[in-house]
């Protein structure tokens, strides 16, 4: 743009045909009549000769004018027309990119918008042309409220291009916020003046959103993580102190609490290891789909938890009676984990010596596994966060240790394969699970 | 008679370690979930509580909160001891007059008598 604006400029010379002209003019005048004496020596030849001369000039003289002057037009019309081309392609470009985009002068007014940009700010094109942006379009911090400044002090004061300082919110028209990012760059004339700014910003709620979720889980991972580990320092210190004066007994209780703690650490561990996996996505790439008989899941899934059965007691009735030839596809290593989570839960929830119910039954479209326990059961006003990450209900959460990422592993495993989970439960009564997996999916695959 | 405090942990394993620690020197008790924490507090006036922050149905700000709205328990110190580390819950923990703020994995346990004699 600059350099066609420069060319532009420099075709502009309107004195260059006049200076031709007025050369050409001196020329005749001065050496014209003398050259027409020696050419034609009678005397009343030469005034008619003088009289065909004059018209000569004149008609040369326009010729020449005319040339001149329409190269010039020509040229003119040309750089004109490509400008203006030129303009329209950088306005299409503007206004068709995703990202919202306003254009200002060197006096900060708005000359130009794009529709992103009035959808984003929720003010029309006709509300913000002709205004000094920093009254309408309002860039706060999102961290103290204060209005940000930086973009346009660097672009206005130091001419150069600058990103937000600090996490930003654009304030809209109907008072709402939105998270932004984006960054603002001068544009300038040849001498290297400004001329004005361009500001480009996208909607960064989402990626805001993430990096929150992200931050809270490591705060809490961490703090989960930081619970047993505390247990170990704190019984290993305490068993050091006094170990000395220590019977027996009180001696294989502190170990044997630490030894708990380390089991939590590395069940903890595991958790977040598959939570981690689910989250970037890399379940899928280590996905080995096959065909498996229901009922061998669900018996590999009981071992699984052999251990947690014999410590309570504890039996999973049900599994021999399914059908051998409900078959189901997806990764053998995930379905277990869905299922053995399910009837840790079940157990481990339940008083010692109870029983877990498994069912399945099958329709023309689903799979369905009910594991039903007579156990605590969920307080009704949780029940709609059991899936979340880290959850815990009030009633479990003091005596029985658990990392509150069984369940969202479950629902998001199932997921990946088609699937879905829900829960129904009754404090003091026991807790239903049913587990559905499509029969079309597993066709399909 | 010993001085009273009244450990607020859902924790079971640290619940304990802490009452080991306390016991010889003062009269330990312990609520294991907010409200619990709420209703001793009222009940047993402890000289000192130390304070989990992250429990079930009650959070521990939760219960630093009803405290200090009750005449009779406004002026009781309150140590946070919990493993919960992010700058606004440090901020928000000394603002409502918490006597400190404790990292539980920072302290060893030999030194929670210390801290508790600092304050009761």
């Amino acid at each position: 743009m600059v350099e066609l604006n420069q060319t532009f400029l420099e075709s502009r010379r309107p004195y260059y045909p006049i200076v031709v002209y007025i050369v050409v003019s001196v020329l005749w005048i001065m050496f014209s009549d003398k050259a027409l004496a020696i050419i034609v020596p009678d005397q009343n030849a030469y005034i008619r000769a003088q009289t065909a001369k004059g018209w000569f000039f004149v008609l040369a003289s326009s010729v020449l004018l005319y040339v001149l002057i329409k190269q010039k037009v020509d040229e003119l019309v040309d750089q004109v027309e490509e400008n203006f081309r030129q303009r329209q392609k950088f306005e299409a470009v503007l206004r068709g990119m995703g990202e919202a985009v306003f254009v200002s002068d060197e006096s900060r007014r708005i000359i130009m918008v794009n529709e992103a940009m009035e959808k984003l700010s929720g003010y029309k094109e006709k509300e913000l042309i002709g205004y000094v942006y920093s009254d309408k379009l309002h860039f706060v911090s999102e961290k103290t409220g204060k209005e940000l400044f930086g973009i346009p002090e660097s672009i206005h004061k130091k001419g150069k291009a600058a990103n937000p300082e600090e996490p930003g919110i654009l304030i809209r028209k109907n008072g709402t916020r939105v998270a932004v990012d984006g960054i603002g760059a001068p544009y300038k004339d040849s001498a290297g003046r400004v001329m004005g700014g361009v500001g480009v910003i996208r909607d960064v709620t989402k990626a805001r959103e993430i990096d929150k979720m992200k931050s809270d889980f490591v705060s809490l991972a961490s703090h989960q993580l930081r619970s047993p580990l505390t247990g170990i320092k704190w019984f290993v210190e305490l068993f050091l102190e006094g170990y000395e004066k220590m019977k027996r007994e009180e001696m294989v209780d502190y170990v044997k609490k630490i030894g708990g703690s380390n089991q939590r650490l590395i069940d903890l561990v595991s958790d977040l290891l598959s939570v981690s996996r689910i989250e970037s996505g890399k379940m899928k790439d280590i996905r080995d789909v096959k065909t498996y008989s229901l009922k061998d899941i669900l018996r590999d899934s009981v071992v699984e938890i052999e251990l947690l059965l014999k410590e309570k007691g504890a039996r999973v009735v049900g599994v021999e009676e399914v059908d051998e030839d409900i078959k189901i596809k997806g990764d053998r290593t995930q379905l277990v984990q869905v299922f053995s989570n399910l009837f840790n839960n079940a157990v481990k929830f339940s008083p010692d010596g109870s029983k877990v119910f498994v069912e399945v039954t099958k329709n023309n479209k689903w799979i369905n596994v009910t594991i039903q326990d007579r156990g605590v059961g969920i307080p009704k006003n949780q029940m709609k966060r059991v899936f979340e990450k880290f959850f815990r209900a009030d009633n479990v959460s003091k005596h029985i240790p658990g990392s509150g990422l069984g369940l969202y592993v479950v629902k998001r495993l199932l997921e990946s394969h088609g699937g879905k989970v829900s829960i129904e439960s009754s404090v003091g009564k026991g807790t239903k699970v049913y587990v559905g997996l499509p029969i079309m999916y597993n066709n399909n695959q | 008679m010993n001085k009273k405090v009244l450990i607020v942990e859902d924790d079971t394993v640290l619940a304990n370690a802490l009452s080991l620690s306390l016991k010889d020197k003062y009269e330990v008790s312990l609520a294991t979930d907010g409200k619990e924490a709420d209703e001793m507090i009222a009940k047993d006036k402890p000289d000192l509580i130390l304070l989990d922050l992250l429990l079930p149905i009650k959070n521990g700000f939760e219960v630093l909160r009803t405290l200090r709205a009750n005449e009779e328990t406004k002026d009781t110190p309150v140590v946070i001891l919990t493993n919960f580390e992010q700058e606004t819950s440090i901020e928000e923990g000394m603002k409502m007059g918490a006597k400190d703020y404790i990292v539980k994995a920072n302290i060893d346990i030999k030194d929670v008598p210390g801290v508790v004699a600092k304050y009761i």
